[in-house]
């Protein structure tokens, strides 16, 4: 099949599995993200995909040709990809221009139309200004600017990116972040992206991989990851999230204090027992009353905590029935006092059962 | 508990993996074949020697077979013993010695005010390019014990008829081995100096503690690693040196191992003998390095590193003087006195008449240059050797760093150690390895420049792997990961990013080796061979038969071509080079 | 015309000498066929340690210009360096010196011992001095090549002539405490004769006594002269023909004393090869270092000749002149061990 294939992946060092059992397909043009805390596994398997180590089980596919398995692999060169590192790695005994025709160069490519493409690219990053200066006279937003157009020019089948922005100051990084996200709505180059950074993520990917402790927790696109994170830690490492605990019964799921009618849950719920559910700050409003019993669910109880953030009202909300707490976010205008009782409205279809 | 299941059917991943077959030759780069190759070189370089010289210890020389008759002739004599403590002893009080002219130069030069830092500077410099047999001769002219200049000076001022100074005695070995080696110890303290960041100084400063007092008490204890290895340099430098010891040390009868070992090769040659009494010599040098490693582990040194910080100079007032005597002192010992009585006797028809204008001539230099063939065969040995030594020392540390530092092989750090172990060997007994393992049939070297290039090559591996390693270390393997994913092989990352980069680090080390190879004595006393010559051999030859007019010259020479390349070296480099961190 | 009768004029003494020249030019029967068949063999290889380079090369250049068509290699190089090249060649089998000259005829006695020289009696064998002929091979596998005579020597600054020592006991005298300079049996040949000379005439005692006079011991034989020219010390044991160069080329302060007790004589060694690649080559040239040509280049750098009746340098006394001593070869070889290390436990070094 076509695009990056990761067919059950596996690294180990010593007694320790970096990464295990990694299934992932990524269509060609398409722009995945791995997402995940230090340690979790993915510059590991961002290095597996670019050659420069071997898994220990499990193979990589690339359009079909495989290019990593335990008994061997296809060397970083031959693979014909394309990665933009932490460091950007940009030479410094070459000019701007010898740094992204370099590429070009190795592959004997005729020079007029070495400097053709050089032109072009360095105009796409706005760098043709600089084309001849040496990397110590520029700055990290500009560097980052040279790797990435470096490795763009040579038309890669796929382009890794490692951490590539965590050098720059907040506010490059945003400026950076819609850079490469242009240049792949540009090319559609099919990208593998390494980040801790779910801003990062959330702005410039298809999809997210979200990584912890060497596996793949959860993969989706960015609002599906939000709005349905499957398991504990995608909900708590997407966004913040409330957790509760509850026990699912024939028709309805009993938490303390209240319980939900089974059909108003957007999921499918299998299985009986204890089951845990995320429910999203947004997806709760505090009101001063009770509202309509049929399309939310009304907690009685009180604010505990208030916090102004500035575009939300951080609220920490008890309720009376069962001495559950919920972070609530509010607009500004919804203003309660500490100590001030309140009605909780949680809409049932943003319940998100998780597996633990 | 709930499965989940994703809604992308993921049954394409329950298929097993397919097998992958990498063809043998994809996985068996060229690079690695290479890899391997050096890792020969290794083994034929330092290995063999090594191992023959071990072996050749207990061989019996007429029968061949096992014995251990060898070391009960090299030790079984108590004079044998003497001279072995003799070394030890007088390599540490070189040591202190070198600690003495070094460590306060090193200070003054890098944190001080004092004046004339530079000229201090390119002074200690000079005594790193001036051959120690060379400085040794000119002390000799100014220290002999009847007509010495200095001694002729004191006893015309006071009229005493005891010597003030006598060259031949055991002070006079341990200062010129002394002046010979300190230069080392100045650039690794100096280099260590200029990494301390002024903050810790002013602490003291704060708490009321002087200069002095603040240089005692923080200052140098920072640099103690450094100090301690540059210490350890030269303990083992002082021991291996042939050439002071052969002026200096049997008229003081002061019997010292390099003695010793000449005396096992000369006639009759008993080469199983001199292997045996090499032995403890290595053992003692491996101990050492074994103690410096330990000291320095368990004090939990941390490296210094990054920038140094702000470097403030210390202020010294009106002992800025004092300082610049006693670095002038330092400096004339080690430089201009003996340069300068070289160079007169180097112009002079009879260096013992004096000063005088028809004392004066150029018949020396003429007859060094245009009729002695030894000599021009000699200039052009040892300059074509020390070229030769550098670079091929040069390039082979470099990949072999580079494959230490990437981790290419599953041994490496074998690579490694082997790259840094003739270190432990000295130049002497290294030599008597490599005629025991390639003098003879059936390699038969013996008395060509090959095997002289090889044991050059082999006593300045070391340096010229810790500057290589020093260098690939500095540069991030990202640099080099970008190449290869952009579709370059690593000799491709070597030849474009590696190489360009470290061209500077390189050509340092070059000349480090360089130097000193021009001028190696030890190494090639016992190798030269009939046709074959080099200048410090034939300086030796020269005053073996009394010309020591002509061996001024024929050293001078050499000296002024070290100087030359010294000085293209330095332009190249910039001016800083050595001196200070660049 | 004035011009052409001046050139003729100029010529005719030259022609003269390429006569006399000529005449010297004229060889024996024997020396022509060995000329004639070296020519075949087109060179010679000399390995030497007697000399210095540029001697050695001078040497050849003579011989070069008398045999033209055979060309003579010198490898020079010090005793020890040469001596194991050629034990080396012997072992490896292929031996290229032709012809091997050393200061330490100890060394010829084990090549010959070993079987590597071949016999040989030149035809200038007749024509050299007495002395120096005798002390060679008595079945002709070496000849002397040269002598360098062990003699005292003294600063004439600080020494006036009667002050200076008469004989070499006189260095145990302790008016020369301080003062005197001797070399080291272990790194010089000729100093180990010595040392085994001063042994057989006096007994150990000689050198107990002299050790503490505090002599300055050099690892060259030349150490001493260059002590006593520099002043250093004020007597020394010292080779003849270095002195008498200094003194008389570069008028140093230094001169000679014949010792009453004999002056030793380390002769120096010449021998071909058996297995020589040039045999005849090496034999021509042997010869000719018996010949009128090397005798009067020695004579000229204050060597004695080897050939008699042939003018010394100015200042040379005559071999017979004065008392000489020598150390018969084999004796050498067996008594020098036992006298090295004697020296060494007495002196410390």
């Amino acid at each position: 099949m076509d695009g990056l294939v990761l067919r059950k992946l596996g690294r180990r060092f010593g007694a320790v599995d970096a990464v295990l059992d990694f299934d992932l397909q990524i269509k060609p043009g398409e722009f995945v993200s791995l997402l995940g805390p230090s340690g979790c596994g993915k510059t590991t398997t961002l290095r597996m995909i670019a050659g420069f180590i071997d898994p220990t089980s499990g193979s990589i596919e690339l359009d079909g040709k495989i290019l990593s398995a335990p008994s061997g692999s296809v060397p970083p060169e031959k693979r014909g990809m394309s990665m933009i590192f932490q460091s950007y790695a940009i030479w410094p005994n070459m000019t701007v221009a010898e740094n992204v025709a370099f590429g070009l160069n190795l592959r004997k490519l005729p020079a007029d139309e070495v400097k053709k493409r050089v032109g072009a690219v360095l105009e796409t990053v706005r760098m043709s200004h600089l084309a001849d200066r040496y990397p110590a006279e520029l700055s990290g937003g500009q560097q980052q600017r040279v790797a990435l157009a470096r490795a763009v020019v040579i038309r890669p089948a796929v382009l890794l990116l490692d951490e590539p922005l965590s050098n720059l100051d907040a506010n490059l990084r945003e400026e950076m972040r819609f850079e490469i996200k242009r240049m792949h709505d540009e090319f559609k180059i099919t990208s593998v992206y390494v980040t801790h950074d779910q801003g990062e993520a959330m702005v410039t990917s298809d999809r997210i991989a979200v990584m912890n402790n060497g596996r793949l927790e959860q993969i989706d696109t960015p609002y599906a990851l939000y709005s349905r994170p499957k398991t504990r830690f995608v909900a708590s490492f997407i966004g913040r999230t409330n957790f509760l605990s509850g026990n699912r019964g024939n028709s309805m799921i009993d938490f303390a204090g209240f319980s939900v009618p089974l059909g108003m849950i957007g999921e499918e719920v299998t299985g009986g027992g204890p089951i845990t559910v995320s429910i999203r700050p947004q997806a709760m409003k505090l009101s001063a009353t009770e509202i309509a019993k049929d399309k939310a669910i009304n907690l009685p109880g009180s604010v505990k905590q208030s916090s102004f953030l500035g575009e939300t009202w951080d609220y920490v909300f008890q309720s009376r029935d069962g001495g559950l707490q919920f972070r609530v976010a509010a607009p500004p205008a919804d203003v309660f006092p500490v100590g001030a009782p309140a009605w909780l409205q949680i809409d049932p279809a943003q319940i998100v059962p998780i597996a633990d | 508990m709930t499965s989940v299941s994703d809604t992308d059917a993921m049954s394409w991943s329950k298929d097993e993996p397919a097998k992958v077959r990498v063809p043998w030759h994809q996985r068996l780069q060229p690079a690695n074949l290479l890899w391997l190759f050096l890792a020969g070189i290794l083994v034929v370089l330092i290995i063999a020697p090594m191992w023959t010289l071990v072996v050749s210890s207990f061989t019996d020389a007429k029968t061949g077979g096992w014995t251990l008759h060898n070391y009960v002739e090299a030790y079984g004599k108590e004079r044998h013993i003497t001279a072995l403590t003799n070394t030890l002893k007088m390599g540490a009080a070189v040591v202190v010695l070198k600690l003495l002219f070094g460590v306060p130069l090193a200070w003054a030069c890098t944190r001080t005010d004092m004046p004339g830092r530079n000229f201090v500077r390119y002074s200690v410099f000079g005594a790193f390019i001036m051959p120690p047999y060379l400085a040794g001769v000119g002390w000799i002219l100014l220290a002999g014990p009847n007509t010495g200049w200095i001694n002729k000076i004191w006893h015309s001022l006071t009229g005493a008829t005891e010597p003030l100074v006598n060259v031949f005695s055991f002070g006079g070995l341990v200062l010129v081995t002394a002046i010979g080696g300190f230069f080392l110890v100045f650039v690794l303290v100096s280099s260590a100096f200029e990494m301390i960041n002024s903050e810790m100084e002013d602490a003291a400063n704060i708490l009321g503690a002087g200069p002095f007092k603040t240089a005692m008490k923080v200052t140098f204890p920072l640099v103690m690693p450094a100090i301690i290895g540059a210490a350890l340099l030269s303990f083992l430098g002082a021991i291996a040196l042939y050439g002071v010891p052969a002026l200096i040390s049997i008229p003081a009868r002061y019997p010292v191992v390099v003695i010793q070992l000449t005396e096992f090769f000369s006639f009759p040659l008993r080469l199983e003998v001199a292997a045996a009494y090499s032995i403890p010599l290595l053992l003692i040098t491996a101990a050492l390095l074994g103690l410096q490693k330990l000291i320095l582990r368990r004090k939990g040194y941390v490296a210094v590193s990054g920038k140094g910080g702000e470097r403030r100079i210390v202020k010294l007032g009106r002992w800025r003087w004092m300082l610049f005597a006693y670095c002038m002192i330092v400096v004339s010992l080690a430089v201009i006195m003996p340069l300068f009585v070289l160079l007169l006797a180097a112009f002079s028809q009879s260096w013992t008449t004096g000063f005088s204008l028809d004392n004066f001539t150029l018949s020396n230099f003429h007859y060094v240059l245009f009729e002695h063939s030894s000599s021009q065969k000699a200039l052009i040995g040892s300059v074509g050797l020390g070229i030769a030594a550098a670079t091929v020392a040069i390039v082979l540390a470099l990949f072999i760093a580079y494959i230490v530092q990437r981790k290419l092989l599953p041994f490496s750090g074998v690579l490694a150690f082997l790259a840094v172990s003739p270190y432990v060997v000295p130049g002497i007994v290294l030599a008597i390895g490599f005629y025991a393992a390639y003098a003879l049939p059936p390699v038969a070297l013996y008395g060509t420049y090959m095997i002289l290039a090889l044991a050059f090559i082999t006593r300045f591996l070391p340096i010229a792997f810790t500057t290589s390693s020093a260098g690939v270390r500095s540069i991030h393997p990202e640099m080099e990961e970008a190449v290869r994913i952009l579709g370059g092989g690593r000799t491709t990352a070597i030849r474009h990013v590696v190489g360009p980069l470290l061209k500077r680090t390189l050509a340092g080390g070059w000349l480090l080796i360089f130097v000193p190879a021009a001028q190696e004595l030890s190494t090639a006393i016992f190798l030269v061979g009939p046709t074959t010559r080099v200048v410090s051999v034939v300086l030796l030859d020269l005053s073996e038969e009394g010309e020591l007019e002509k061996l001024a010259a024929l050293g001078s020479l050499l000296l002024i071509i070290i100087v030359a390349v010294v000085a293209l070296g330095m332009r190249y480099l910039g001016r800083d080079f050595m001196l200070r961190r660049s | 015309m004035k011009h052409v009768f001046a050139h003729m004029a100029g010529i005719v003494p030259a022609l003269m000498l390429a006569a006399g020249l000529a005449g010297a030019a004229e060889m024996t029967d024997s020396e022509k066929q060995l000329y004639e068949a070296a020519k075949k063999e087109g060179s010679v290889t000399w390995y030497v340690s007697q000399t210095t380079t540029e001697f050695a090369d001078g040497m050849c250049n003579l011989f070069e210009k008398r045999y033209s068509g055979v060309e003579c290699n010198v490898v020079r190089a010090s005793g020890q360096v040469i001596f194991q090249r050629l034990v080396q060649e012997l072992q490896a089998g292929a031996v290229q010196g032709d012809v091997m000259s050393t200061n330490d005829d100890g060394q010829m006695l084990q090549l010959k011992e070993q079987g590597a020289l071949a016999q040989y009696a030149p035809e200038n064998l007749k024509d050299m001095v007495p002395v120096l002929r005798d002390m060679a091979d008595k079945e002709n596998y070496w000849i002397t090549s040269g002598v360098s005579p062990l003699v005292i020597a003294y600063n004439t600054k600080l020494v006036t002539e009667a002050e200076a020592p008469k004989n070499w006991s006189d260095f145990t005298d302790p008016k020369w405490k301080g003062q005197v300079a001797i070399g080291h049996p272990s790194f010089s040949g000729s100093v180990g004769l010595w040392t085994i000379l001063m042994n057989d005439l006096y007994g150990w005692d000689f050198f107990e006594k002299l050790e503490k006079n505090a002599p300055q011991i050099g690892r060259s034989v030349a150490d001493g002269h260059n002590l006593v020219v520099s002043g250093e010390r004020k007597v020394a044991l010292a080779p003849l023909p270095l002195i008498l160069s200094d003194s008389i080329l570069k008028k140093s302060p230094i001169a000679v004393v014949y010792p009453t007790d004999g002056a030793l004589l380390p002769p120096s060694a010449t021998a071909i090869m058996k297995d020589a690649p040039h045999p005849n080559a090496a034999r021509l040239f042997e010869n000719f270092l018996l010949g009128p040509e090397i005798a009067e280049y020695f004579a000229k750098d204050y060597r004695y000749p080897l050939r008699a009746g042939v003018p010394l340098a100015e200042g040379m006394r005559p071999l017979d002149s004065y008392t000489t001593k020598s150390v018969e070869t084999s004796e050498g070889i067996k008594k020098l061990p036992e006298i090295q290390e004697k020296f060494r436990d007495t002196f410390g070094i």
